[in-house]
C-alpha cells in the first residue's frame, strides 16, 4: 500500500512539473534567446535549466518563487558554459573568441544593438524590461543588488538609445 | 521604454519552443541520472578520491564536454586519481589551489558517511542533497557553542581546472562555513548535514571565492562532559553492517579499556595509531575489504591515511558513537606571500566524530600527520590532560 501511495505522490509531483514546464518554457526560451543571441544556445540553456529544476523539483516546487529559481539556474548555466568556451578558446587560440551575436550579419537593429551590450546589461534589460521583473527580483536572479540592476539598465538604455532612434527613424 | 519592450518582444517571437521540448528535458534528466549512478559507483570503489572533484565530473557523456584542446598538451586530469595515486612517491605534484588565511586548516571537500562492511562511500557524491543557494549567502545555521571565536575569512584561489562539464564539483572549505561568497562561481549548493558545498560547471584556474568559517575548538575538559550523544538523531552515523566481523568490536573495546568519557575513548583510538607499532607508508596495497582491514589492524600495521581513517571510523562506530570520514587536503605549504599552497600531495582523509553541542570534530589517526592545524596543546586533538 505504501508503495502505491508513494507512486501516486511521484506522479502528482511529475504532473506538477509538467504544468510548470508548459507555463514557463516558451518565455524562458525567449529570454535566453535575447540574452544569448542564438536559437541553439537558448534551447540548450532552457532545457538544461529545466533538467536541473526537475532534479530538485521536490524542493523547488515548495519555493515561494520557483520561476525565479528557474531563471537563476538558466543564467548561471549560461555563465558557466560561456566561461568554459572562453577558456577553451583562449587556450586554443590565445584569443578572445568572437562574440557569436556580434558576428551576426542580421540587419535587425535591435539584435545588433543588444549584441553590442555587455552581457550583464543584456541580462538586466531582458529580465526587467522584457520580462517585467522588478529590480529586486532581477537582482535575486542575477545574484546582485537591485541597485546594481538599475545601474546596468540605465547604462544599457544609454547605449541603446542611439540605435533605437535610428531604427524608428 | 515601451518601444524598447516592443522591439525586444518582436525579436523574442522569432523563437518558439519545439513541441517535444518536455520529452527532451525528461530524457536528458534520465540520461544524467544513469551517468550519476555510474559516478556514484566509482566514488565507492576509489574510496578516497580527493579527486571526487574530478571523478564526478570526469564521467560526462554530455555533448557540452569540450575538453580536448587542439594544438597543445591535454591538461585534463585522470578521472580515477585517488588519494593513493596522488600520494605515491613518483606521482607528479600538482598545484591545486592557494588559500589566503592566517589560520590554516584542513581543507574539506566531501564526506564519506556510509560503511558497507568493506569500504566507505559518500551517500551523496554529487551534492544533490544540498540546498540551493544564491552566489553569496549566509549558510543556514548550525548553532555554535559559547566561546567559539568569530568567523574567519578564507580566500581560495583555484590554480588548475577541476571538472569541465555540467557536473557539480565540491568546493574546498574550512569547517564550519557560515558564509560563502562564491564570486563568479555561479550557483553553490550547501548541505549542512554532510558539510559539503558543490558548484555546478567545474572550477577553472584563476577562479576565486571566499568562505567565512567558525573554527570550533573545545577543550578536553569541555568534551569530557559530553555524554550520551544523541544516537536518535545521529544513529545513521553509527551504523555498521549487521553481520560485521565481531573482532572489530573486540579491538575497539580493548583499545578503549579503562577510558571514562566518550571523548577519552575516541582519543585513545586515535592515539593508538600514533603508537610505535603503526607506521606510515603509501607503498601498500589499498585494502578492499574487511579482511584486509583486519590484517592492517592486527598484523601489518602499515598504511596511509586511507587505512587509518577507515579503521578509526569503524572502531569509533563500534563504540556506538557517530563517526564519518572527511576527504580533502592538509593545510599546504606557507608561501612567501603569506598564502598556503595546496598541492596534490596534500590529499588527505581524516575522521570526524560528532559531539553534542560541538558538532563534527576532526581527529587525525594517521601517524606522521599529527600536524593538524588545530592540534595546539589543550585542544581536543592534542589535549593537555591534567593529572
Amino acid at each position: 500500500m505504501e508503495e502505491i501511495a508513494y507512486g501516486d505522490a511521484m506522479e502528482a509531483e511529475q504532473a506538477d512539473f509538467e504544468d510548470f514546464f508548459r507555463a514557463e518554457y516558451q518565455t524562458l526560451l525567449r529570454a535566453m534567446y535575447l540574452i544569448s543571441g542564438t536559437r541553439d544556445e537558448a534551447e540548450e540553456l532552457a532545457q538544461e535549466a529545466f533538467v536541473k529544476v526537475l532534479e530538485r523539483w521536490d524542493r523547488v516546487r515548495e519555493m515561494d518563487n520557483p520561476s525565479g529559481y528557474l531563471y537563476r539556474t538558466a543564467v548561471n548555466t549560461r555563465r558557466s558554459v560561456a566561461r568554459r568556451l572562453r577558456l577553451a578558446a583562449q587556450r586554443a587560440l590565445s584569443l578572445h573568441p568572437p562574440d557569436v551575436i556580434a558576428q551576426s550579419d542580421d540587419r535587425d537593429q535591435i539584435r545588433r544593438a543588444l549584441a553590442l551590450l555587455p552581457v550583464s546589461q543584456r541580462e538586466a534589460i531582458v529580465l526587467v524590461v522584457w520580462l517585467g521583473l522588478t529590480d529586486a527580483e532581477a537582482g535575486r536572479v542575477l545574484g546582485v543588488s537591485a541597485g546594481a540592476v538599475r545601474v546596468r539598465i540605465s547604462r544599457a538604455k544609454a547605449s541603446l538609445q542611439t540605435p533605437m532612434e535610428r531604427s524608428s527613424a | 521604454m515601451s518601444d524598447l519592450k516592443e522591439l525586444l518582444d518582436r525579436e523574442a517571437r522569432r523563437v518558439d519552443g519545439a513541441s517535444d521540448a518536455l520529452g527532451s528535458v525528461l530524457r536528458r534528466r534520465d540520461r544524467k541520472r544513469r551517468n550519476q549512478r555510474v559516478a556514484a559507483g566509482v566514488v565507492g570503489i576509489a574510496v578516497f578520491v580527493a579527486a571526487v572533484w574530478i571523478v564526478t565530473s570526469g564521467l560526462s557523456f554530455d555533448r557540452t564536454q569540450t575538453q580536448v584542446v587542439p594544438g597543445g598538451p591535454v591538461t585534463r586530469l585522470d578521472p580515477f586519481i585517488s588519494i593513493h595515486a596522488q600520494l605515491t612517491d613518483d606521482a607528479p605534484v600538482r598545484n591545486l589551489f592557494e588559500v589566503e588565511t592566517s589560520d590554516p586548516q584542513y581543507w574539506r571537500l566531501v564526506t564519506l558517511d556510509e560503511f558497507n562492511g568493506d569500504e566507505w562511500r559518500s551517500s551523496d557524491p554529487d551534492g544533490s542533497a544540498g540546498q540551493v543557494t544564491v552566489p553569496t549567502v549566509l549558510l543556514p545555521g548550525q548553532s555554535f557553542p559559547a566561546g567559539t571565536p568569530p568567523a574567519e575569512k578564507f580566500t581560495f584561489r583555484i590554480l588548475t581546472d577541476f571538472g569541465a562539464d555540467a557536473h557539480p564539483v565540491p568546493l574546498p572549505l574550512a569547517q564550519t562555513p557560515v558564509q560563502i561568497n562564491a564570486g563568479d562561481l555561479g550557483d553553490v549548493t550547501w548541505d549542512p548535514s554532510r558539510g559539503q558545498a558543490f558548484v555546478d560547471g567545474g572550477l577553472d584556474a584563476g577562479m576565486q571565492y571566499s568562505v567565512r568559517s567558525r573554527i570550533v575548538v573545545p577543550t578536553a575538559e569541555e568534551l569530557d562532559h559530553v555524554t550520551d550523544v544523541s544516537a536518535a538523531q545521529y544513529g545513521l552515523y553509527t551504523e555498521l553492517p549487521q553481520d560485521f566481523d565481531p573482532r572489530f568490536e573486540q579491538i575497539a573495546n580493548d583499545w578503549t579499556k579503562g577510558e571514562d568519557s566518550d571523548y577519552d575513548k575516541v582519543l585513545a583510538i586515535a592515539q593508538h595509531f600514533h603508537a610505535d607499532e603503526f607506521r606510515y607508508s603509501t607503498d601498500v596495497d589499498v585494502p578492499e575489504d574487511s579482511d584486509a582491514l583486519l590484517t592492517f589492524l592486527t598484523q601489518t600495521k602499515i598504511g596511509f591515511c586511507q587505512q587509518y581513517a577507515t579503521a578509526m571510523a569503524v572502531l569509533v562506530r563500534e563504540l556506538g558513537l557517530p563517526a564519518r570520514i572527511a576527504v580533502g587536503y592538509q593545510a599546504g605549504t606557507l608561501q612567501d606571500d603569506g598564502t598556503y599552497l595546496v598541492q596534490s600531495k596534500n590529499a588527505h582523509a581524516w575522521v570526524e566524530v560528532f559531539f553534542e553541542g560541538y558538532g563534527w570534530l576532526p581527529f587525525e589517526p594517521t601517524p606522521g600527520h599529527g600536524t593538524s592545524p588545530n592540534a595546539q596543546p589543550g585542544t581536543y586533538l592534542n589535549p593537555a590532560t591534567g593529572p
